[in-house]
């Protein structure tokens, strides 16, 4: 039997895998899916419950669905309610899609009467994403989030390139960076991890800046700015022009900045970019990688999450590996 | 299969509902797919074998899955998620309107244009093929309660949702007004409604009876002088059975089918608001319900709300997970924006602010 268990900057999960911000919600609605595709599952002939997903998700370990999960990341939460971007949201590209949600959100305080409210029954250690326009407000989504014992760690969004102001403005500039670091850092001793935007010339020295204000983990990558354009109309796809990419198309992109960042800070990182595999997640690990986030494959297969924690697991007994901590950064 | 059964709100199950249109109270169900955020409750993963895909010419394809989770519990106007391909080039399932349902057998059908590489993908597969489907989803159609009268109005792919309300209502005896409108008689056609005899003679289909788009409405279809193809009520105990509605309860009544092309190459030359406005104008209509061109829809929606008729409409959006987690595919609306996975597609068109 492998040790899963890994420790993200302070924030215990019983295994490495988590879901990407914004690509879940709060989770209750993959849950409602799980939960139905297990129920139908039951009743339909076996042929057609090939699939080892299927398998998972009537595994009795896991009775209630979300706990399968190291952690469940949450959707952007920002001070007020934000309304999102106009038009359309989203494109589809090559192994890959585009993004122009905007961070809507309902606002912290409906946050927690109504998601975090869901996740406290969910038995998982529940990460929150946090937005803000301003240094201060990322600091009073905190401060309202700290009475919150439901709240595992926080992921400090500063990489999001679909908002005017703040998102990614934070995330290109290491002063910047840290201040926004340091302010949150003020508000909590529960795990900080900040969130890193691909679209810098040098993502260490943002990685570094983050460390040295007090960060306890990163997460990497947030999407990458592009865009699309209507060949009819011959204007741009999203009215903000720009729209992060994401999917398979960055794998690489991100496999890389996470192996770069893992040489140069001390802290534990959070890989994401494209995981779609077993695979996909184990070179994350070998790259620098404590755990794990899964994104747009949560679209393509809602089960893949589950896929991954059944799947790193048989692998791990097929390789003779006792623990999944021997993986890590194991890159030779 | 009685547990999922039961999680299927039946009609008229939520009285206290906020009512649709102008003063009409009891718009029953309403209040299941709004706020809350798990209201998914009979959404699930289903491989569903194809049994046949068939050109229908005009772009338009018709599709029979085996499906019975879908088939059980769909109501109608709601839609399943389709995966393209097992490979990684197309990341974004498909959003496809069920339009007929064969609860017994386990069977769901769907209509699908070609319009991109995705809607050609899923016609180029075969029957034997296997397409996982995440459905049923989203709000399906809530006809106010005790609706007498209603008046549908389908553009063009638009009427694949809009078969299986038909359909039910013509089970609870409700007297309905079918407005189909197509760019030509080949899509006309292809949507399951007619081969033209030379302009003049519309004749039914040979293969009308079992298609799905009217399917509702061609149990007894009659053929009437005036262009309008009349209509008695369908009523089966199986059609009854998948629609929650006890079959002993069908009334009589009558509908009338009516025909409409941008070219006059079937049917009246025209729009389908043009024979809408006629027919809202004759009165006594307590129910419109329209899917197609968004224009179309926001016309009839002011058309319907100046009559004092209860509307409903169905949007589209483009949707990336479909079950209400990624806000890709909201609707502006008097109460902010909403998801039109889960709080629609179908809308109560007061609420809808038109872009
Ligand atoms: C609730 C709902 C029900 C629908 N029912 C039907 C139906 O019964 N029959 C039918 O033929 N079509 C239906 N559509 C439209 C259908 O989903 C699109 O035509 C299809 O997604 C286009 O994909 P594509 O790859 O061929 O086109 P492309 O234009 O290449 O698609 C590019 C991207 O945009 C999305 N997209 C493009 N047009 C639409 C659209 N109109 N609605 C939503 N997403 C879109 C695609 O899903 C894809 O992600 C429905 C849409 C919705 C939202
Ligand atoms: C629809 C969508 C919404 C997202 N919303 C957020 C968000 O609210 N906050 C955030 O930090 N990242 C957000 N992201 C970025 C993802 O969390 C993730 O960093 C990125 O998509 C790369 O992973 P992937 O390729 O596995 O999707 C979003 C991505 C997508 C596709
Ligand atoms: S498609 Fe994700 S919320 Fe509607």
């Amino acid at each position: 039997m492998t040790n899963l268990t890994v420790n993200l900057g302070g924030m215990k999960m019983k295994n490495p895998i988590t879901v990407a911000s914004g690509t879940f919600g709060s989770g209750a609605d993959f849950a409602a899916l799980w939960e139905q595709t297990r129920a139908q599952g039951q009743t339909q002939p076996q042929a057609q419950m090939t699939s080892p997903s299927r398998e998972a998700l009537t595994n009795p370990r896991h009775e209630k669905p979300l706990s399968i999960l190291g952690a469940v990341t949450t959707k952007g939460v920002s001070l007020e309610p934000w309304a999102g971007n106009p038009g359309t949201r989203i494109a589809e590209t090559a192994s890959g899609m585009l993004n122009s949600i905007g961070l809507q959100n309902p606002g912290v305080e409906a946050f927690c009467t109504h998601d975090l409210a869901c996740l406290t029954t969910a038995d998982v250690p529940v990460i929150v994403n946090v937005s803000g326009h301003t240094k201060d407000e990322y600091l009073r989504v905190i401060d309202r989030l700290e009475r919150e014992p439901a709240v595992g760690a926080y992921e400090i969004n500063i990489s999001c390139p679909n908002v005017d102001s703040g998102g990614m403005a934070f995330g290109t500039d290491p002063a910047a960076a840290a201040a926004v670091t340091a302010a949150c850092r003020t508000a909590t001793k529960r795990p900080l991890i900040v969130k890193l935007s691909p679209n810098v010339t040098d993502i260490t020295e943002i990685a570094r800046a983050a460390e040295a204000a007090g960060a306890d983990a990163l997460s990497l990558i947030n999407t990458v700015a592009g865009m699309a354009i209507d060949l009819q109309a011959r204007k741009a796809v999203f009215a903000r022009t720009v729209g992060g990419l994401s999917g398979p198309a960055i794998k690489p992109i991100a496999l890389y900045a996470v192996q770069r960042v893992y040489q140069a800070t001390r802290l534990p990182l959070l890989g994401m970019g494209g995981i779609a595999s077993v695979e996909d997640a184990l070179e994350f690990l070998i790259a620098g990688a404590t755990a794990v986030a899964v994104g747009t494959a949560n679209f393509t297969d809602p089960l893949t999450a589950i896929r991954l924690v059944e799947g790193l697991e048989q692998w791990c007994t097929d390789n003779g590996i006792q623990d999944i901590n021997e993986l890590i950064g194991a890159l030779s | 299969m009685g547990f999922l059964m039961s999680e299927v709100p039946l009609q008229g199950a939520h009285p206290s509902a906020p009512s649709l249109g102008g003063g009409v109270q009891g718009v029953s169900g309403q209040s299941d797919f709004r706020e809350s955020s798990s209201v998914q409750a009979t959404a699930a993963l289903e491989p569903c074998i194809i049994l046949s895909s068939t050109s229908r010419g005009a772009g338009i394809w018709h599709l029979v899955l085996e499906a019975p989770h879908c088939a059980k519990s769909l109501r109608p106007g709601q839609f399943i998620h389709l995966r393209l391909t097992g490979d990684s080039m197309h990341l974004l399932r498909r959003p496809l309107s069920v339009c007929a349902v064969d609860v017994s057998a386990g069977h769901i059908e769907l209509l699908i244009q070609v319009k991109g590489e995705g809607t050609r993908l899923l016609v180029a597969a075969r029957p034997g093929q296997v397409l996982d489907a995440i459905g049923p989803l989203g709000r399906g159609w809530q006809p106010p309660e005790g609706v007498r009268r209603a008046l549908l109005v389908g553009g063009g792919i638009g009427c694949a949702p809009l078969a299986p309300l038909s359909r039910q209502l013509a089970v609870q005896g409700v007297e309905q007004h079918f407005i189909m409108g197509a760019r030509d008689a080949a899509l006309m056609d292809a949507l399951g409604v007619l081969t033209l005899g030379k302009h003049q003679s519309i004749a039914p289909h040979p293969v009308m009876a079992s298609h799905p788009v009217i399917a509702g409405l061609t149990r007894n279809l009659v053929l009437e002088s005036a262009g309008g193809l009349r209509v008695k009520p369908a009523m089966t105990e199986e059609i009854g059975t998948s629609l929650g509605v006890d079959a002993s309860g069908v009334a009589t009544g009558s509908s009338l089918l009516h025909l409409v092309t941008d070219d006059g190459s079937v049917g009246r030359k025209g729009f389908t608001t043009d024979i809408a406005r006629e027919l809202l104008a004759t009165g006594g209509f307590d129910y419109l319900a329209t899917c197609g061109p968004e224009p179309m829809q926001r016309i009839l929606a002011d058309l319907a709300y100046a009559a004092g008729t209860p509307c409903e409409v169905s949007l589209e959006r483009r949707m990336a997970c479909g079950i209400g987690a990624c806000l890709s595919c909201v609707v502006d609306t008097t109460e902010g924006k909403k998801r039109a996975c889960v709080n629609g597609p179908v809308f109560d068109a007061r609420e809808v602010l038109w872009s």
